[in-house]
């Protein structure tokens, strides 16, 4: 469960829209992933030049809808040419990579411009809500 | 034609592109992974379908080749050892060792498509009904609507050809379709695959059965 911080001061989440329906003509401030294991509390990644967001699931043979496995916030630090990548597993274990950015392995259209402001960082966090 | 039938030029031995194919409804954001676990937590590959014996080199049983893109340039597409990460071709054990199923990132209503081998040498365990049981899994990301997905297979049952491909939709669940390896001479009332004697052997036949 997403949380993205709007330049604007408002949030958005993925309680009532997509990822991809965040509009990309505005910059993201934050962006902020729920740890299931420990609802109240979000990792968050602030002050990148780019963020994005996925769900990963696992289909067996015929399964018309994938078991989710993971939630993956991640946001780039142009700069710096480097990527930093916070996957969060259903089973609560939350594991941090950095990686050069033309390894960047999903789809350029998920990503959302950020109000790069300063150096670039991953936090823990209490929840904003989001609307 | 209904399940169960054998797959139209499955296993290795076959240049063809039309085999098994995955249509996702909405657009991924990350090319789609084809992966063999112990079991649906996808969390082990302790078995020996992955561990192989000492006849087979100790190599995984099951292999992968995306077909999506482009056909095998040769009708021996079966990697003789597994490839780290993912490969158009490659054994497959968990996420040490999978295929990538499709060269771009898949848009709503594109299809992937795959083919698959089975191989053991002549010392693996018999019977196998608890040694070959792992499952087959399809690792995908989106972040706008998820996707609904369709597997299907080439029906031979139904006159499916390279050419004209007759595709089947597996169903899913405990009460779902199998995809089994099977001697020429077995039926899907009593799937037998029998090992060889000697060395190793593919799969004669690969079927989806409903049991």
């Amino acid at each position: 469960m997403w949380t993205a911080n709007m330049e604007d001061g408002n949030a958005a989440g993925s309680a009532s829209r997509n990822w991809t329906d965040l509009p990309k003509d505005k910059k993201l401030t934050g962006v902020q992933l729920v740890i299931p294991s420990m609802p109240k509390i979000y990792v968050c990644l602030k002050n990148y030049q780019k963020y994005y967001f996925v769900t990963e699931a696992m289909a067996n043979p015929g399964d018309r809808k994938g078991k989710i496995t993971a939630e993956i916030i991640g946001g780039h630090d142009i700069s710096l040419g480097v990527g930093t990548e916070i996957r969060v597993e259903v089973t609560g274990a939350v594991r941090v990579s950095t990686y050069p950015l033309d390894k960047f392995k999903f789809s350029q259209d998920i990503l959302r411009d950020g109000t790069s402001n300063g150096k670039a960082r991953l936090e823990t966090v209490k929840p904003v809500e989001a609307v | 034609m209904a399940i169960p039938s054998a797959v139209v030029n499955a296993g290795n031995g076959h240049q063809q592109q039309n085999i098994f194919r995955i249509t996702f409804s909405q657009a991924l954001s990350s090319i789609p992974t084809l992966e063999a676990w112990d079991d649906s937590t996808f969390s082990t590959t302790l078995k020996e379908m992955f561990t192989g014996t000492a006849g087979n080199g100790n190599v995984p049983y099951v292999s992968g080749l995306a077909t999506t893109d482009t056909a095998p340039g040769g009708p021996s597409w079966e990697p003789a050892s597994p490839v780290a990460g993912g490969a158009v071709a490659n054994r497959l054990q968990g996420t040490t060792s999978y295929v990538n199923l499709a060269a771009e990132i898949p848009t709503a209503g594109f299809s992937v498509r795959f083919n698959l081998n089975w191989q053991v040498g002549y010392d693996a365990t018999v019977p196998a009904t608890t040694t070959q049981n792992g499952v087959l899994a399809c690792r995908y990301a989106y972040s706008g609507t998820a996707p609904s997905l369709t597997w299907a297979y080439n029906d031979s049952g139904a006159g499916g050809t390279e050419a004209a491909p007759q595709w089947t939709t597996i169903t899913p669940g405990s009460a779902g379709n199998y995809i089994r390896p099977m001697d020429s001479s077995s039926n899907s009332s009593s799937p037998v695959w029998t090992r060889p004697t000697s060395g190793v052997a593919d799969a004669p036949t690969i079927w989806v059965t409903a049991t």
